[in-house]
């Protein structure tokens, strides 16, 4: 028999096709045992060899001639690769050869040096960047050609830090896609991919001015407040790094806190003009301005926990308040002596009272679940608070998954919860075509005039009106509009109800009497996007994704709240009560969760689709563009430069690589990407558990940041894990450590 | 020489390169930064031999397919060497999970939990199954009648190799992936000297 190949003949011997069939034989064993494993097939094959060698099959077989062996081959086959087709993703699912070749490229990245982690580089914010140059002495980066080289300050056993803030050192050239960083060392340059991304505009939530003449939302991502008045005239003013939150104390001005940038600013509303700067020690979160606009309260949201009060018209730091972790959302009671303010990392609320000059914490209230949004009622007697669930109790709710969408109601004077009214709603309405669910997800609160209390769910794009005399709920529908995912609400002086949509970077204006919101565009259209900017259109549907909920009423966003963490605890799957993981950072780190499962973030698609009974709504390329999204968010923040010891991190990084701690966790992602036994480093936990549980080796970055540590959150605190969590010596070589080589580890380890 | 003692210089030369790497291997293993213990440099190096023996040995018919085509007489010098290597590269092999097995405790917990260790496994089945396949005394026990159609599998443990050595929490990438094109490359060769032969 003869083969053309490119135009040679070859000749094809008989006993090719003796090959052919004993493998087509195997193929058919292994589609009769139907088993989607490789080890199936090579014993099936085995199995068929050790038959051919029976003289009987033998006599039957040899007289066959070429094309018939061929002939038979194929029709023996066929059936079998019929069905390995048809199980192709169970077969490299449990093969593990599902991105593969996406595991090749990360692992081939972090193990060229000199190397760079992490791959994302975002236009927004400043970042670190770590590089492993094992042979280099000194070492410059530049992220892009047009860049200026950055220079990097060595840390030991080669690695290198370099901080880029694009506001000082330029965008990222280009500003989307590969960007290309040179890293130049003494032995010459060399060239590395990365990721860049330029996010758009992002109105979130609403601070309004005490006559309701204007409302302001920061949008960090661009770095500028955009301030809506009355007759949708919208301004945008260009702030400072970071803008997390506005404050009015007069209609004339807004003070803006920002988070990288350690300051306030007070603007003139109608110039923009930046009037005056209060630099704060360091990161700020929100903030909240008392009724009679004289104290300012401002979290500081970094290592040190604590509320910083600031005094106005005077613009000067006042107070400093303790807190046992971050202040999250801040809100005044009826007066400037009464301040809540709910924490994330324990899910309480706070009540401190003013004494003398000084605020003091009077009540604490758990929550169980950390709040997502807070409303503050006109008069300042009561707050409303969105969580996902309520337990008083603070015992995490053991329900798979548990996730129950609802509004709490809470006197000021005493916290107690005078309502708890669950939103969600889900019924057999899910099973009729058209029917939606309501109430997902809850994410801007405001009482308006009347008080009636307006409510936006980011989960089933909807705007709620609530009466509460007559208990009637008037609903607004945006699912199909430009204001999907709604966030932040306000309501202006002349009626109209303002809203925010961060995913699509847009305002609705809705005045009464009106069908619909009048859209404002702060960002392109996914029209523009789809022709200009089709990655950061993917993105744009991806955090709509993030925010939608499932027939369960469980979005992306119930656990990773606002695409961080809740720092709750979730039973996922085993009985156990296990912390969410922040979902920033991840790109360049598969495989993902706790015992990586799942070798993208696309396959987490398939969690909906089953556990969670998929979407209401139908999306083309869901899970890619979810993908697409969560890759995109940058890791939290290292600690700033002016917090560093680097006389301290540099004996860390030395007694790091004595404790062999680079072993799993390799520079510069500080993770091989590896799956390793709980065994190997945990037996006592291990031994605890049925069956085999594999973890997944986390990269390190941003550590500080993320408690409780290791797969089910039992260290609170990094020396947690390297000393009571560590009873065998084997997640690291920590007894090899002297107590001030402990130490420098923990500040290394911190300031990543 | 005659072929007795090529099999004789071949065996020799392979089992002690064998021995000498596991030595060193012993002796420098505070030179690999990632191992803990002996026991862990050694199961590392004894995997990276079988697998560099299993692509040598792979290497050795398409050499020799080259040679030919030039017109030397190879066939016996690369017959005997490939099958040594194959020895060589299952020996090596069964020694690494050996060790695994006994030395690395969480490796016997988790063989059928870890990709890694399930693919390692699978291919080294099949080296055993070529091991015994391989000398001349158990085939006639064994009433084997021919050995190539199962002996072709060994691009199958070649393949399952790779994807154990790439699934591995502690693999050198690049070494890895420089050895795998070189072994496709000269297995490549095997296709082009045939086709320019005489």
């Amino acid at each position: 028999m003869l083969l053309r190949v490119d135009g040679r003949l070859l000749h094809v011997s008989r006993r090719f096709g003796q090959q052919l069939l004993l493998a087509a034989l195997g193929l058919a064993v292994w589609g009769a045992v139907a088993r989607p494993s490789l080890l199936a097939l090579l014993l099936s094959y085995v199995a068929v060899w050790v038959g051919w060698q029976l003289p009987v099959l033998r006599r039957v077989l040899e007289p066959l001639r070429l094309r018939q062996l061929v002939v038979l081959s194929v029709l023996l086959s066929a059936p079998a690769l019929s069905w390995a087709y048809r199980a192709r993703s169970r077969i490299a699912e449990r093969e593990n050869v599902v991105g593969l070749a996406a595991r090749l490229v990360d692992l081939w990245r972090l193990d060229a040096t000199p190397s760079i982690a992490p791959p994302l580089l975002s236009a927004d914010r400043p970042q670190t960047f770590f590089v492993h140059a094992p042979d280099a002495s000194s070492v410059h980066v530049q992220f892009g050609a047009k860049a200026r080289p950055l220079a990097a300050e060595a840390l030991g056993l080669g690695l290198f830090r370099v901080d880029y803030d694009p506001r000082r050192d330029g965008k990222p050239d280009p500003p989307e896609g590969v960007l290309r960083a040179l890293i130049l060392t003494e032995h010459g340059r060399v060239e590395r991919d990365m990721q860049a991304v330029t996010p758009l505009v992002h109105p979130r939530w609403f601070c309004v001015s005490p006559s309701a003449t204007w409302a302001a939302t920061p949008s960090e991502e661009t770095d500028e407040l955009i301030i809506v008045g009355s007759g949708a005239r919208v301004l945008r003013v260009p702030v400072g790094d970071g803008p997390v939150d506005c404050a009015f104390p007069d209609d004339d001005t807004v003070i803006v806190s920002h988070r990288f940038e350690s300051a306030l600013a007070s603007f003139n509303v109608a110039s923009g003009r930046r009037d005056r700067v209060l630099s704060l020690p360091g990161r700020l979160g929100r903030m909240a301005i008392s009724p009679e606009g004289t104290r300012l309260v401002v979290a500081r949201i970094d290592s040190q926990a604590e509320l910083l009060v600031v005094s106005w018209p005077e613009f000067e730091l006042a107070e400093h308040v303790p807190l046992s972790a971050a202040g999250d959302w801040l809100a005044f009671g009826a007066d400037r002596n009464t301040l809540l303010v709910t924490t994330r990392a324990d899910a309480t609320i706070r009540q401190f009272q003013l004494s003398g000059e000084h605020y003091q914490q009077t009540r604490l209230q758990k929550l169980g679940r950390p709040a997502v949004t807070l409303g503050r009622a006109r008069d300042g007697s009561r707050v409303w608070i969105a969580t996902t669930d309520y337990r008083p109790d603070a015992r995490p709710q053991l329900g798979n998954h548990f996730v129950q969408d609802q509004l709490l109601t809470l006197a000021t004077s005493d916290l107690k919860v005078l309502e708890r009214r669950l939103t969600a709603r889900r019924s057999e309405r899910q099973s009729k075509p058209g029917d939606v669910d309501r109430g997902g997800s809850p994410m801007g609160v405001a009482e308006l005039r009347g008080g009636t209390l307006a409510v936006t769910f980011a989960g089933t794009d909807e705007l709620w009106r609530i009466d509460p005399a007559a208990a009637d709920i008037e609903t607004l529908d945006l699912i199909d509009s430009e204001l999907n995912a709604p966030h932040g609400l306000a309501e202006l002086a002349d009626g109209a109800l303002v809203l925010s949509s961060p995913a699509n970077g847009t305002l609705g204006v809705w005045r009464p009497g009106w069908r619909q919101p009048n859209v404002l565009r702060l960002a392109a259209s996914s029209a523009a996007l789809r022709l200009n900017d089709p990655t950061a259109l993917e993105r744009r549907a991806g955090e709509r994704g993030f925010y939608e909920s499932t027939r369960s009423g469980i979005a992306c966003q119930s656990c990773h709240l606002h695409a961080t963490a809740d720092a709750a605890s979730y039973n996922l799957g085993n009985h156990r009560a296990i912390p969410s993981l922040p979902v920033t950072g991840l790109l360049g780190t598969a495989p993902y969760l706790r015992d990586g499962s799942y070798p993208r973030i696309r396959d987490l698609d398939e969690v909906a689709q089953t556990l969670y009974r998929g979407y209401l709504r139908h999306q083309a390329r869901r899970s890619q563009v979810l993908e697409a999204f969560v890759e995109a968010l940058p890791r939290a923040q290292s600690v700033a430069r002016s917090a560093r010891d680097l006389a301290a991190e540099r004996r860390g990084v030395q007694a790091f690589g004595k404790a062999h701690c680079t072993r799993c966790h390799a520079f510069p992602a500080f993770t091989n990407l590896g799956l390793l036994p709980m065994s190997a480093l945990f037996p006592e936990q291990a031994a605890l558990l049925p069956g085999v549980e594999m973890l997944d080796v986390p990269s390190l970055l941003s550590i500080g940041q993320t408690a409780p540590y290791l797969n089910d959150g039992r260290a609170p605190t990094l020396a947690a894990v390297i000393q009571e969590q560590n009873a065998a010596n084997l997640h690291g070589d920590v007894r090899s450590l002297s107590n001030s080589e402990r130490r420098d580890l923990l500040a290394f380890l911190g300031s990543l | 020489m005659k072929p007795a003692d090529v099999s004789r210089w071949s065996a020799w030369l392979v089992c002690g390169g064998l021995g000498v790497q596991t030595g060193l291997l012993w002796l420098l293993y505070p030179g690999d930064r990632d191992a803990y213990t002996h026991a862990f440099a050694l199961t590392r190096g004894l995997g990276w031999s079988g697998l560099v023996a299993l692509c040598a040995g792979l290497c050795a018919t398409p050499l020799g397919t080259l040679l030919r085509s030039r017109g030397h007489a190879a066939d016996a010098w690369t017959r005997e060497l490939r099958r040594l290597l194959g020895i060589a590269a299952a020996g090596a092999a069964l020694a690494h999970a050996a060790l695994a097995f006994c030395a690395l405790p969480d490796t016997r917990n988790a063989v059928m939990e870890a990709p890694q260790l399930r693919t390692g496994l699978a291919g080294l089945l099949i080296l055993l199954l070529l091991l015994i396949t391989s000398f001349p005394r158990v085939v006639r026990a064994l009433h084997v009648r021919s050995w190539k159609e199962l002996h072709r599998l060994a691009y199958v443990a070649f393949a399952l190799a790779f994807l154990h050595v790439l699934h591995a929490p502690y693999v050198p990438i690049r070494s890895a992936l420089w050895l795998a094109a070189l072994t496709l490359s000269v297995g490549l060769l095997r296709f082009v000297a045939r086709q320019r032969g005489p």
